[in-house]
C-alpha cells in the first residue's frame, strides 16, 4: 500500500503568487497513494526539511513528492533529507511547479490547474518507483598517464604527490615531449630545459610514479575503477640497471648520421643514442633499423667499449599487463607536413624551414649550437620572412582551426633572432595576431617596439628563388599593396596537428576524437578533462592546441578527476542504471550495439556442468551511464532503465488522462 | 583529317576561337604533329565558343550552357576523348563537363537551356596530356634528340588551376610538361616562372599590367639562359610573344626570347618544316632553333 | 446563441532532462510567458523516448505531442539524440495512417541555453494543434480500451 506524501512549497512568493497552494494540497490530498499533503512557505529551509522528515517518519512514507522548484535546484537536496530518514532517496522525486509553472504563467487559473496535472504525475511516477541503491564497484587505486610531456609530467606528481601510485608511460626513449626541444619558451623567455628538467628528474625519482619509457599502450580493456592496460616495452638494447649514462657507447658508434628525431631533422644522431643530453632516464637506446649489429651482424662497438657491460644485442620487446582505476592520455600533437604547402618551397629549397626547426637551431643545445644559420651555406642569415598560419585557418587544406601559440612563439622567434643577429631584420606575415594570455600582449609588442620586427598584414602567394637568396611575394593589406622581401631565411609557422597514430590510440583506448583528430572532452565548456567514457581523462595538446600554461593546468585538473575516482576502495554509482530480464531477452544484441558506451556485453548463462543454456546481454552497471537508449530499442521490452522505467512513465502519462 | 594509320580511336579536336584566328600557329602545329603521328583528330562539328574569360564573368548559367552545348555535340557524334589545346577552353570544357557529369539538378537546368542531352561519358584533355598520351607515344621511334637545347616550360594558370577543377599535375611545381620536353631530348630549365600569371585577358584593356607581368617571365627565362620558351595556351603566348615587343622596349633588350607552343617543339624535334609548323607566325623571331641547338 | 467555449489543446511534452528540460528551466529563471498547455515528462534522453509513450498519450486525450532533446551532435550521452531522429522520421507516416493529423505531433531540438526558443515552441505547438480542434477520434475509435484505461487508473 503505497503512502505518498507531497509537500507544496509556496516558495515565498515566487509559487504562491501564481499558483494557489493551498487548493493544490487539497486536490493533491485526494489522489491514489497520498496519505499526506501540505502547504509550506520554504521547503528547502531547515524547518522545512525537518517537516519533511518528521512525516516520513510518523506517517512511515513510502514515498515523497515536493511541489516545488526544478528537480535540477533540489532534487539532491529533498533525497538527502528524506535519506536521513530512513527514506529511500530514489523514492522521491520533485514536481516542478515554478520554473515550469508559477514563473512562466499569469492566468492563477490555469496555472493552479497545470500545477495540479504536475503533482498528479510526479505521484504517479513515485507510486511505481522502486527503492535504489548506489552500485559499489571496487577501484585500483592506480592511475595510468600516457604520456611523458609537460602535461603528463605535471599529472603524473599531482597525482602522486597527493599520496596515490602512478605509472607514467611514455613512446620515446625519453620522457619530456615537445617542450624539452624548445630554446626558450614565452612570455617569460625562460629557457625550457631549465625549468623542465627538474620535474623530469622529480618523476623519475619520485617512490609513487613507475616511470616506464620506449614503451607504447597495445590494449586497455575493463571500466572506471578497473582497467587493464597491455604495455609493450619496446626492446632498448640496453640493460637499464646496468647503463651509467657515461656515454661511452654513442660517442664510439660509428653510425653517425641517423637524421635526428629530436633536432626536427634539422641534426644527426648515432644509432645507440640519447634523444637529448638531459634525458631522463639518461640512458641510450639502440636504434635498431640502424644499427650495423642488428642488421647486419658487424660492428658491436658499443659493448666493447662499455665499461659495465651493459649491452644486450639479443634484448626483446617485452609485453606486459597491468591494472589501473584511472586513466589520463597525454599524448601531444605533431605539425603539419610543409611540404604540402607547395607554393612556400619547403623541401625544394633548403632554407625555407619550419618553426618547430627554428626553434631546435635556435636553442643553445641544438644542431648549431644555438646559432641562426641558413641551412644551405652555414651563413647567418641578415633578412628572415617569418610566415604565420601556413596551414591553419585554411579552409583548402582542412584545417580551419587556429593553432593558437604561433602568434607567440613567432614573436619569440623574431625577438631571438634580433638578440643574436643585430644587424638582421625579421618580417611577419600575419592574418592576426593572437596574444589572449597573461603578459602575452605586452611580449608581442616588444617584439616591435624593442625589436624592430616587421609586421605585414597579409598572406604570401609564393616564395621562390632568386641568386641565393628567396623572394618571399605577399600583400600588405593595411598599406594596400603587394609586397617583395629578398630574404635568407623562411620560417613557416606549420599548424599543429594531431599525431599521427591519434585515431588509431583513441580506437584503442575507446575514446573519440573530432573531426581533426583532437580528442573529444565530455563537455567543451564544463568537462573540459574528461572524455565521455568513465575513467579516462584528457590533459595537453592532444585535445587540441594550447600553450604551456594551459597544459599544466589542464594537467593538474585530470590529476584532480583522476584522484577522485581513485579516493575510495570503492566507486559509488547512481544506479540509474538499466537491467536485462534475462528470461526474455533473446539476444538480438541491439542494445549492445544501441549503447554509446559499449555499457552491455555479452553474457553466457551455463548450467552447473559448464553447459551453454543461453547467451543475452548483461549491463555493466559500472559503466552504464543511465541514458535509456536500450530500454527503447529493445523489442520484447527485456531491459529497462531503473529511475525512468516504462512503468513510471506510462503512470506519467495515464496521470494526464481526461477520461 | 585523315588518319595515316590504323588508329581505332577518332579524337575530338576542340580548337577553340583562338586556333581558329589568332593562334593559327599554333592549329598549324597541333594538326601537323597529329598527322605526323597518326592520330585521327577529327575537328568537332558546329562547336561553339568555350565562353571563356567573357561569359564566366557575366554571367555564370551562360558560361556553363556554352562549353556545355559543344560538349554535348562532342557525345552525340560519339566521341570520348576531346582535346582542347587553349588552355582557356580546357579549363572550361574540363570544369564543366565534371561539374554536370556530377551535379544532376544543374544537368537539368542547363539541358533545358541548350535543348539538348548532355550524356556525359567524356574525357577532355589539355595540349600536354594529348602530347603525353597520343603523341609521343606514337612519335617515339622518330624524335632526333633536341640535344643541347634549354627550354623553359612555362605552364601559366589555367592549366593547373583551380586545382579541384581541372586536377592535372602539381599546381604549384607541375612537371608534366618538362618531363614532354625532357623526352625530346631537350633540357627543362628549372625557373621559378612556370606558374606566374602573364596577365591573361588584360592584353587589350590593360597592356601595362600584362607588360609588367609577362616582362617578369620573360627576365625570369632570360637569366635563366632559356634558348625559347615553351607554352600550350594561345594567351600567354600572345602575351610573351607579341607583348615582348613592349618588354623589349621597355627593357633596353636587343634580341627576344622565342615563345614557341609545345606542339611545334615537337614538330621540330621530328624534323616538320618551320612554316609548316607556323613558327614564320611569332613576332620574336623564333626560327633557326635547330641551329642553336647544334651552336650549343 | 451561446458562446461556444474556446478549445484548449491538452499536450503532453516528452523531453530530455539536458537539455531542453533545462532550456524550460531556464525560461522559467527567465520568466518568459507561454501558453500554459503543456504537461512535461522528464526523461533522461530523447532515445529514451518510445514511440508507444507517445501513442499512451494520444489514446490518454492529449490532442497533441511535442518531443524535444539536444541538438544532433550535443547529446550528453554522445548519440541517443541520433536514435531519436531515426526514429521520428519514419513514426509520423504510420500515425498520419492511423488517421492523426500530423500538426499533433512535434519533434524539436531545443537545448539548454534555448529559453526563447522553448516558449516559442510552446506558443507555436499550442497555435497547431489548436487548428486541428481536440483529438476526439482516437476516443471514437476504441471506446472499450478507454473504459479499461479508467479502470486501471483508479
Amino acid at each position: 500500500m503505497a503512502r505518498i506524501g507531497v509537500f507544496i512549497c509556496w516558495c515565498g512568493e515566487n509559487i504562491a503568487r501564481t499558483v494557489d497552494v493551498k487548493h493544490v494540497a487539497q486536490e493533491v490530498a485526494t489522489m491514489q497513494g497520498v496519505v499526506h499533503a501540505e502547504d509550506y512557505r520554504y521547503m528547502c529551509s531547515e524547518p522545512g526539511q525537518r517537516l519533511i522528515t518528521d512525516v516520513i517518519r510518523e506517517k512511515r512514507l513510502t514515498g515523497l513528492v515536493v511541489a516545488a522548484c526544478s528537480p535540477q535546484m533540489h532534487e539532491r537536496t529533498f533525497r538527502k533529507a528524506a535519506e536521513a530518514a530512513g527514506l529511500n532517496p530514489y523514492l522521491v522525486e520533485m514536481a516542478n511547479i515554478r520554473e515550469h509553472c508559477s514563473w512562466v504563467h499569469d492566468d492563477r487559473e490555469e496555472a493552479t490547474a497545470k500545477a495540479v496535472d504536475i503533482v498528479r504525475m510526479m505521484v504517479a511516477k513515485v507510486r511505481r518507483n522502486e527503492a535504489l541503491y548506489p552500485i559499489a564497484v571496487p577501484v585500483t587505486k592506480r592511475a595510468l598517464v600516457i604520456g611523458g610531456g609537460i602535461a603528463g609530467i605535471e599529472t603524473a606528481l599531482s597525482i602522486a604527490n597527493a599520496g596515490t601510485e602512478v605509472m607514467l608511460v611514455e613512446k620515446e626513449p625519453s620522457i619530456g615531449g615537445r617542450m624539452a626541444g624548445l630554446g626558450e619558451t614565452f612570455p617569460t623567455l625562460d629557457c625550457s630545459q631549465c625549468i623542465m628538467t627538474p620535474k623530469m628528474v622529480e618523476v623519475a625519482q619520485h617512490p609513487r610514479i613507475t616511470l616506464i619509457t620506449y614503451a607504447e599502450i597495445e590494449k586497455l580493456e575493463g571500466y572506471v575503477g578497473n582497467f587493464t592496460a597491455t604495455i609493450r616495452l619496446k626492446a632498448r638494447y640496453v640493460e637499464a640497471s646496468k647503463c651509467t649514462g657515461c656515454g661511452a657507447c654513442f660517442e664510439k658508434c660509428p653510425v653517425k648520421k641517423v637524421p635526428s628525431e629530436f633536432d626536427q631533422g634539422l641534426g644527426v644522431r648515432t644509432a645507440i643514442y640519447r634523444p637529448f643530453p638531459q634525458a631522463v632516464p639518461n640512458k641510450p637506446v639502440i636504434d635498431s633499423k640502424s644499427c650495423l649489429k642488428l642488421t647486419k651482424g658487424t660492428c658491436g662497438m658499443c659493448a666493447k667499449v662499455c665499461p659495465t657491460n651493459a649491452i644486450d644485442y639479443e634484448d626483446k620487446d617485452r609485453v606486459v599487463t597491468e591494472k589501473f582505476g584511472a586513466v589520463v592520455v597525454a599524448t601531444g600533437f605533431d605539425v603539419a607536413q610543409a611540404a604540402e604547402f607547395g607554393e612556400y618551397g619547403y623541401g625544394k629549397y633548403p632554407d625555407v624551414i619550419t618553426s618547430i626547426q627554428f626553434e631546435r637551431m635556435e636553442s643553445a643545445s641544438g644542431p648549431t649550437g644555438g646559432k641562426i644559420v641558413r641551412p644551405s651555406d652555414g651563413v647567418e642569415p641578415k633578412s628572415v620572412v617569418f610566415i604565420q598560419c601556413v596551414g591553419s585557418r585554411d579552409e583548402a587544406k582542412g584545417r580551419p582551426y587556429c593553432s593558437k601559440i604561433c602568434c607567440m612563439y613567432t614573436a619569440k622567434h623574431t625577438m631571438l633572432y634580433k638578440h643574436k643577429v643585430h644587424d638582421g631584420q625579421a618580417y611577419v606575415f600575419y592574418i592576426d595576431v593572437r596574444a589572449g594570455g597573461k603578459a602575452y600582449e605586452e611580449f608581442t609588442r616588444r617584439a616591435v617596439e624593442e625589436d624592430g620586427a616587421v609586421y605585414l598584414r597579409g598572406r604570401v602567394s609564393h616564395v621562390y628563388r632568386e641568386g641565393s637568396s628567396l623572394i618571399v611575394k605577399g600583400v600588405d593589406t593595411l598599406a594596400g599593396e603587394q609586397v617583395e622581401i629578398e630574404a635568407d631565411l623562411v620560417v613557416l609557422a606549420t599548424a599543429v596537428t594531431p599525431r599521427k597514430e591519434a585515431a588509431a590510440l583513441a580506437q584503442t583506448l575507446g575514446i573519440s576524437h573530432d573531426t581533426y583528430g583532437f580528442y573529444s572532452e565530455a563537455h567543451p565548456k564544463l568537462r573540459p578533462v574528461e572524455t565521455a567514457k568513465a575513467g579516462v581523462f584528457l590533459a595537453g595538446m592532444c585535445q587540441g592546441p594550447r600553450d604551456i600554461p594551459e597544459s599544466v593546468a589542464s594537467g593538474s585538473a585530470a590529476a584532480a578527476k583522476a584522484l577522485a575516482v581513485l579516493s575510495d576502495d570503492t566507486l559509488q554509482r547512481e544506479p540509474v542504471v538499466s537491467k536485462v530480464i534475462e528470461a526474455t531477452c533473446a539476444h538480438c544484441r541491439s542494445c549492445i550495439t544501441a549503447c554509446p558506451y559499449q555499457a552491455i556485453e555479452d553474457y553466457e548463462i551455463r548450467d552447473r556442468k559448464g553447459s551453454l543454456i543461453k547467451v543475452v546481454a548483461r549491463v555493466n552497471e559500472g559503466v552504464c551511464q543511465g541514458c535509456g537508449v536500450c530500454a527503447t530499442i529493445c523489442r520484447s521490452k527485456s531491459i529497462d532503465l531503473a529511475g525512468f522505467n516504462d512503468r513510471q512513465i506510462y503512470g506519467q502519462i495515464d496521470a494526464l488522462s481526461k477520461h | 583529317m585523315k588518319p595515316l594509320n590504323n588508329s581505332t580511336e577518332r579524337i575530338g579536336y576542340f580548337p577553340g576561337c583562338s586556333l581558329a584566328s589568332g593562334a593559327r600557329d599554333y592549329n598549324e602545329s597541333v594538326l601537323a604533329v597529329s598527322a605526323a603521328a597518326g592520330v585521327a583528330l577529327v575537328e568537332i562539328p558546329d562547336w561553339n565558343c568555350c565562353g571563356a574569360t567573357a561569359a564566366h564573368a557575366v554571367n555564370k548559367q551562360l558560361s556553363i550552357s556554352l562549353p556545355a552545348r559543344s560538349l554535348a555535340i562532342a557525345a552525340e557524334n560519339g566521341f570520348t576523348t576531346i582535346v582542347a589545346p587553349c588552355a582557356a577552353c580546357y579549363n572550361r570544357l574540363h570544369g564543366v563537363n565534371r561539374e554536370l557529369s556530377e551535379d544532376a539538378g544543374k544537368r537539368a537546368e542547363i539541358e533545358g537551356i541548350i535543348s539538348r542531352e548532355f550524356k556525359g561519358g567524356l574525357r577532355v584533355i589539355n595540349a600536354l596530356e594529348y602530347a603525353k598520351e597520343f603523341l609521343m607515344p606514337a612519335l617515339a621511334g622518330k624524335i632526333k634528340p633536341l640535344k643541347g637545347l634549354r627550354l623553359a616550360p612555362y605552364y601559366g594558370c589555367l592549366l593547373v588551376r583551380p586545382p579541384e577543377v581541372v586536377q592535372f599535375d602539381d599546381p604549384e611545381d607541375p612537371k608534366v610538361m618538362d618531363a614532354v620536353i625532357g623526352d625530346l631530348g631537350a633540357q627543362a630549365v628549372d625557373w621559378e616562372y612556370k606558374i606566374e600569371c602573364c596577365g591573361g585577358g588584360h592584353s587589350l584593356t590593360r597592356t601595362d599590367i600584362v607588360v609588367n607581368l609577362s616582362g617578369a617571365i620573360l627576365k625570369a627565362a632570360r637569366e635563366a639562359n632559356a634558348d625559347g620558351i615553351v607554352t600550350a595556351c594561345p594567351m600567354c603566348h600572345s602575351n610573351l610573344d607579341m607583348r615582348q615587343l613592349s618588354v623589349m622596349k621597355r627593357e633596353g633588350w636587343k634580341t627576344g626570347v622565342p615563345v614557341y607552343y609545345l606542339t611545334q617543339i615537337i614538330g621540330l624535334a621530328i624534323g616538320l618544316d618551320e612554316k609548316a609548323l607556323g613558327i614564320r607566325r611569332h613576332f620574336i623571331p623564333a626560327g633557326g632553333l635547330a641551329a642553336k641547338k647544334a651552336a650549343n | 446563441m451561446a458562446e461556444r467555449e474556446e478549445f484548449v489543446p491538452k499536450i503532453t511534452a516528452f523531453v530530455c532532462n539536458w537539455c531542453t528540460y533545462a532550456g524550460a528551466d531556464l525560461a522559467g529563471t527567465t520568466r518568459l510567458k507561454y501558453p500554459a498547455t503543456v504537461r512535461v515528462i522528464r526523461v533522461p534522453c530523447s532515445g529514451r523516448i518510445d514511440p508507444v509513450f507517445i501513442l499512451k498519450a494520444f489514446e490518454k486525450g492529449a490532442d497533441g505531442v511535442l518531443v524535444s532533446g539536444c541538438h544532433p551532435g550535443d547529446c550528453h550521452y554522445i548519440s541517443g539524440n541520433l536514435y531519436a531522429r531515426r526514429r521520428w522520421s519514419v513514426f509520423p507516416k504510420l500515425l498520419e495512417l492511423v488517421g492523426i493529423e500530423p500538426e499533433r505531433l512535434t519533434f524539436t531540438w531545443v537545448s539548454a541555453s534555448e529559453a526563447q526558443k522553448w516558449a516559442d515552441v510552446v506558443a507555436e505547438v499550442t497555435q497547431r494543434v489548436k487548428s486541428v480542434g481536440p483529438l476526439t477520434r482516437y476516443n471514437e475509435i476504441s471506446p472499450a480500451r478507454i473504459a479499461d484505461g479508467e479502470a486501471h487508473n483508479g
